[in-house]
């Protein structure tokens, strides 16, 4: 087991490789960070078990959300070996060609510029067609640890109302479930909304590629500049596993990016920033969006 | 416009009839309560439009979403209701209804522990509507912008082993997803439609739901008579708009459903809120169990 330390603004975050670990006690293939330990909180425990690890490779846009053991790309990065390498101001995990699906991948993790802020970015290739060739693109999860609510929440419109921006939550009431939320300006709809979902059940789209959540004392803030990929959000409210003793199961705070009509042995890259501190309110969400991306949050969408 | 304060254990809750209301500034048809003022606490505001209020028919199963062709949406807003009572009792009324023919009553009272409210409520179908296989009452509480709008029941899917405590927020109003009992005999019309291959949606163990109302817990328990059914459901803005911001007033609701009815029989449920501060996933079973008598375990029978 091989594991690096990144020394951030107020926190520390250890990257890890596939392999097993004592301390945290986390199984193996559950890559990325394990540890995020706050300088005037160390024992508050927030990754259960890991959080931006390189999960699974998404070939069929809907089968992939609902993780269907059968799809080749299901857990593929957790089954292989991953090199780690870096130092304490950056960490990158990465993985030549997959046996089942041919994509190369790697993320890097850096010291944002802003307190609480760590900062990634994801390549992958794909060196083959895989699936039915239209899309591929990688999923990668945050395991959350006991939050308040397990529900995320994101600036966004739906299709009854879709030039004012309200503030969505979201929790599914169980896994297993494809909803997931596309850009409301994407020009490849979710395939539910194309597959005969009833018009009763109708799913929310972001506005601005990023999510908020609650855990503990701690706000969380997970924030993508996806370039010309995809980028949907999902969640789980029980992908991080049951706590026996609670009767409350971790949520899993997802996202994918994808990439549609791809070619071949190019690479296709994303960044994003996670930050973890107390807010007042979400608003502050929204200022540490504005700050990363020099975008302005406008509250009506152009239609 | 007529209303009557509820004298509770600390607390005062106000029901009103269909008229519209200047204090609060409340529009017409939000029958039920439209004040819920903690003596400890009485500035702060917990309701955006009306808790408990006889809100819709239903008269198929799977319409929760509201359509506003059924011939039960919002009609018990648009008749005038009766309003009877004094401080320790209040009910409201209606005789059969213009569309669905359905009479309905609601009786509030202050309950026995602390913050708590009891409500009983009694729906009689006097002639067949829709397919004449259902019929209930849909009854919402509209919550004052909560940072969190999400609902949580203890349940799990068919064929749990054991129960969890579930969070349920649906991402916008149009969601037909509701929450029905796992031992129910009528499992919701969505479970044989396409949903299924969307996404599974779970079922409670115990007909009680819990959620924060910021500073304050909210628990919302019932229990139907033998044979009536009882379904959660939610909409994050089914209370409107909070002005200036861009937040919305969640719904938590119910209905209470018979399956086969007899025409001009009544159908009963009863049920109890509380609105305290509170640890939800603790004080919430704390308070189910001390109304119902039943205890919480956590796995199931099967």
């Amino acid at each position: 087991m091989a594991s690096i330390e990144l020394q951030c603004n107020g926190f520390t975050a250890t990257v890890f490789d596939n392999e097993a670990s004592d301390d945290p006690e986390v199984r193996d293939g559950q890559n990325g960070i394990r540890v995020w330990r706050q300088d005037d909180d160390p024992d508050t425990r927030l990754c259960a078990p890991s959080w931006l690890n390189l999960e699974h490779v998404i070939i069929n846009e809907e089968e992939g959300f609902l993780g269907g053991k059968g799809e080749p790309g299901f857990f593929e990065q957790r089954n292989v070996p991953l090199t780690l390498e870096g130092d304490k101001s950056r960490a990158r995990l990465s993985h030549g060609p997959l046996p089942n699906t041919g994509l190369a991948g790697w993320v890097e993790y850096r010291p944002g510029d802003r307190p609480g802020s760590l900062d990634f970015e994801i390549g992958f290739t794909p060196t083959q067609k895989a699936g039915d060739g239209e899309s591929i693109g990688v999923f990668l999860p945050c395991y959350i640890f006991k939050p308040i609510s397990r529900s995320i929440h994101f600036i966004g419109v739906t299709r009854v109302n879709s030039k004012n921006r309200k503030w969505v939550e979201y929790c599914s009431s169980s896994h297993t479930s494809v909803l997931n939320f596309a850009g409301e300006k994407t020009d490849h709809p979710p395939a539910f909304e194309n597959r005969g979902l009833p018009k009763e059940v109708s799913v929310a789209r972001w506005s601005y590629p990023f999510i908020w959540g609650r855990i503990g004392r701690n706000d969380f803030t997970l924030m993508l500049e996806p370039g010309d990929l995809e980028a949907r959000f999902w969640m789980s409210p029980e992908g991080g596993m049951w706590l026996p003793d609670t009767n409350v199961s971790n949520p899993a705070w997802d996202f994918v990016v994808l990439k549609y009509s791809y070619e071949l042995n190019k690479e296709y890259r994303a960044k994003g920033r996670i930050v973890i501190r107390p807010m007042a309110d979400r608003s502050e969400a929204v200022d540490e969006y504005e700050a990363w991306s020099g975008r302005t949050v406008e509250w009506e969408s152009p239609q | 416009m007529a209303s009557i304060d509820l004298r509770c254990n600390g607390f005062t809750a106000t029901v009103f009839d269909n008229e519209p209301s200047s204090d609060p500034p409340i529009g017409e048809g939000q029958n039920g309560l439209r004040i819920w003022r903690p003596d400890d606490d009485p500035e702060v505001r917990l309701i955006a439009a009306s808790w408990l209020n006889l809100e819709h028919i239903i008269t198929e199963d799977a319409k929760f979403s509201g359509p506003r062709k059924y011939p039960g949406f919002f009609e018990p807003r648009q008749v005038p209701i009766r309003l009877e009572g004094e401080a320790d009792r209040v009910r409201l009324s209606h005789p059969p209804l213009p569309r669905t023919s359905c009479a309905c009553w609601i009786e509030y009272t202050p309950g026995d522990r602390p913050h708590s409210l009891d409500f009983e409520l009694g729906f009689t179908p006097t002639r067949h509507v829709g397919s004449g296989e259902v019929v209930g009452v849909f009854l919402p509480c509209y919550i004052w912008n909560p940072a969190l709008k999400s609902i949580h029941f203890i349940g799990g899917g068919p064929g749990s082993t054991h129960f969890k405590w579930i969070e349920h927020c649906s991402s916008t109003h149009h969601s037909d997803a509701n929450f029905a009992a796992l031992n129910t005999e009528h499992p919701p019309a969505y479970e044989a439609t396409d949903v299924a291959g969307f996404t599974t949606i779970a079922r409670h163990a115990y007909p009680f739901i819990t959620g924060n109302i910021n500073d304050y817990g909210y628990v919302l328990m019932l229990e139907p008579e033998e044979g009536v059914d009882i379904r959660f459901w939610m909409s994050p803005s089914g209370g409107g708009g909070v002005p200036e911001t861009p937040f919305t007033n969640p719904a938590w609701d119910f209905v209470a459903l018979k399956f086969g009815y007899e025409l001009n029989q009544e159908y009963r449920a009863k049920g109890r809120l509380v609105v305290r501060p509170m640890d939800i996933h603790t004080d919430s079973v704390v308070e189910y169990e001390a109304w119902s008598g039943q205890t919480v375990t956590w796995r199931t029978n099967s």
